[in-house]
């Protein structure tokens, strides 16, 4: 994969989940900013420079995935965003379809093939 | 009407049989005892029960072993009114008292149709009654799993990517010996993953979390269509009929989880068929009106396409009929089932909107009715669709999609429809093309998700209050169940990708005209 210079947000409110995903993409050469909720995240984008993508799980304590792309999409309309979930309501239509009426760039639901994810990544971050 | 009496005392019996002489032709049996009640109940279907007060106990000891006898009016006979009495009778059971000292045919004729009421609205609040607890029953289910699912997601990915990461490393670290050994060991854990993984999403499918691709189709040809994966999944040992309806009624579903939820019927019953059997697989369309609907409190009101799969398996028990839906609950020994086959089937069938009935005797077999709305409007559409024979003059459509692939399939249709085509990429060129063509465009037909600071249903808004003679048609990746209603305003359409030509045609004219067509 190419582009050592881009860097990448991923949140997620799982340690484990975070701490894979970022070490596969540093693999892949990006910069990465790492965020464990709404909050930080939008804290992240305001301290550092802008990163040519986020990478969010919907579903996580204090501010959610949804709630955080709509202001990401407000605030910085051109990052691209990558929503990622495990499901979790109990309502018919599942997170991935919300996040993607809110301005997602793409979707992944949970848990994915790490070749679709770095391919999904490496379009995004073009 | 047949009646029966449990009462000792001659003289008084006489007395109810002279005031029901009044009242009909009737056929009267007696029992006092325990054994003449049980052969009575077991012999005939009574429209009515006269029982002597003191006998009342007794009667309900008996009809407690009837759990088959479920409309049953029963009146207390009492010597004399004494409001004590009257609410013990009552509350032992009884659905209305009478007594001899006011006993004549009008008092008696309110005491038959006040009994009958009384135990019809009984018996439809505990059905009622009956389907609130399984369904709530359900629902905690529900919830409780997918709860279990979101996190087994979580677990999984980072098994998964852990995996992709150390496969990554070894690759560059390890010489090419040394990784040839361990590749198998990662292969198979990649391997549980992916099973792990499906796992969950069979189990997604049940809590209703997985989005269906959904489209309408006719149920018939569906089932044929699997009729050969049916017949090899049951074996020779099993015969397989179909018996399926003439008129061929459409559903909204995904067809392949259709043809999954027929493969799981197929499985449990070949299971429950070891020495082989027969395996029926029916249609009809059925109207349920609202006498059936109330004594079936899940179901609603509508037409449906009833698909029945039988067999002449061994059954289950009445314990077993309570619990076969939820998630890994399985009759099979450990191994030889996940117990998820039946949920899954459940969740697919409330998410098409339908019904599912069960009924089953031990020894016979099992009769699975499973009731999925009719789409009358797409049939009516597409029975009554004529492709354009005259091709549409000088009207022009503005497509807006952002995704190439799909804006040229579109535009394709569009120009084969006869129509001029004007394109935009997003919403914001849209608007900039309708400030100077306006006057020549007369639909807009766009993407609702689209990048940019405005998507399809904010044109449609723009398009709406600006230029109100054009009328909009939106599309979207999603089935029409995933969008929330707040999208749509009145008299406004939507079109779910990936679209049919005929389907697009008629949605055009429908948006047009200002006529609706359904759900199509």
């Amino acid at each position: 994969m190419a582009n050592a210079k881009k860097s990448i947000l991923v949140v997620d409110d799982d340690a484990l989940v975070r701490a894979m995903l970022c070490e596969n993409l540093r693999d892949c050469g990006y910069d990465i900013l790492e965020a464990a909720n709404g909050y930080e995240a939008m804290d992240a984008l305001k301290q550092n420079a802008l990163p040519a993508l986020v990478v969010t799980d919907i579903v996580m304590p204090k501010k959610q995935g949804i709630e955080t792309i709509i202001e990401i999409k407000a605030l910085y309309p051109f990052i691209k965003l990558l929503a990622i979930s495990g499901g979790g309501g109990s309502k018919a239509i599942d997170f991935l379809s919300k996040a993607t009426q809110v301005g997602a760039d793409a979707v992944l639901a949970k848990p994915f093939n790490m070749v679709e994810f770095e391919s999904t990544v490496d379009v995004l971050t073009v | 009407m047949k009646v029966l009496l449990v009462i000792a005392d001659t003289k008084k019996k006489q007395a109810l049989v002279d005031a029901l002489a009044g009242i009909a032709e009737q056929e009267i049996f007696e029992a006092s005892e325990r054994a003449e009640i049980e052969a009575q109940l077991k012999q005939y279907v009574f429209d009515y029960v006269f029982v002597a007060r003191a006998a009342l106990p007794l009667f309900f000891s008996v009809l407690e072993d009837f759990k088959n006898i479920k409309h049953l009016p029963v009146i207390a006979l009492h010597s004399f009114y004494d409001e004590k009495l009257v609410e013990n009778a009552l509350n032992a059971g009884a659905h209305e008292c009478i007594c001899f000292e006011n006993l004549n045919e009008i008092t008696l004729r309110m005491a038959l149709v006040k009994a009958k009421n009384l135990c019809a609205y009984k018996e439809v609040n505990a059905l009622a009654s009956e389907a609130m607890r399984q369904s709530c029953k359900m629902e905690a289910v529900g919830r409780l799993t997918s709860g279990v699912a979101h996190d087994f997601n979580n677990l999984l990915t980072v098994v998964m990517g852990n995996i992709h990461l150390l496969q990554r490393r070894l690759e560059r670290l390890m010489s090419e010996s040394e990784y040839a050994e361990v590749f198998s060991k990662v292969e198979a854990i990649k391997t549980v993953s992916d099973k792990g993984a499906e796992l969950v999403r069979r189990l997604m499918i049940f809590t209703r979390q997985t989005e269906l691709s959904k489209e309408v189709v006719e149920v018939n040809s569906c089932i044929h269509e699997t009729f050969e994966l049916l017949k090899r999944t049951l074996g020779e040992a099993i015969e397989i009929a179909m018996n399926l309806s003439a008129e061929r009624w459409s559903a909204y579903l995904d067809p392949i989880e259709f043809e999954n939820m027929l493969i799981n019927f197929a499985v449990n019953a070949r299971d429950a068929m070891p020495d082989g059997g027969r395996l029926v697989i029916e249609t009809e369309n059925v109207y349920l009106d609202d006498q059936y609907t109330i004594r079936h409190p899940n179901m609603a009101v509508g037409h449906y396409v009833m698909i029945v799969i039988s067999d002449t398996g061994h059954g289950m028990s009445p314990e077993v009929m309570k619990n076969i839906f939820e998630p890994f609950y399985t009759t099979k020994p450990a191994g030889e089932g996940t117990g998820l086959g039946m949920s899954m089937a459940y969740g697919f069938i409330q998410q098409c909107g339908g019904f599912l009935h069960v009924y089953s005797e031990v020894g016979s077999g099992t009769v699975f009715r499973i009731y999925l709305p009719r789409q009358q409007a797409c049939e009516d559409a597409l029975a009554t669709y004529q492709p354009a024979t005259k091709l549409v003059d000088n009207k022009t459509v503005l497509v807006v999609e952002d995704d190439a692939v799909i804006s040229e399939i579109a535009c394709g249709m569009l120009t084969d429809l006869g129509y001029e085509v004007m394109f935009a990429q997003n919403a914001d060129n849209a608007c900039k093309v309708l400030e100077t063509e306006a006057s020549k465009i007369h639909l807009v037909f766009t993407d609702i998700h689209m990048p940019g600071n405005l998507n399809g249903v904010d044109l449609a808004r723009i398009v709406r209050k600006k230029y109100k003679n054009i009328p909009v048609l939106l599309s979207s990746g999603f089935s029409e169940s995933a969008i929330p209603e707040y999208i749509l305003e009145a008299g406004e359409q939507i079109i779910s990708k990936p679209f049919r030509r005929e389907i697009l045609e008629l949605k055009i004219n429908s948006v047009m005209c200002g006529a609706a067509y359904g759900q199509c």
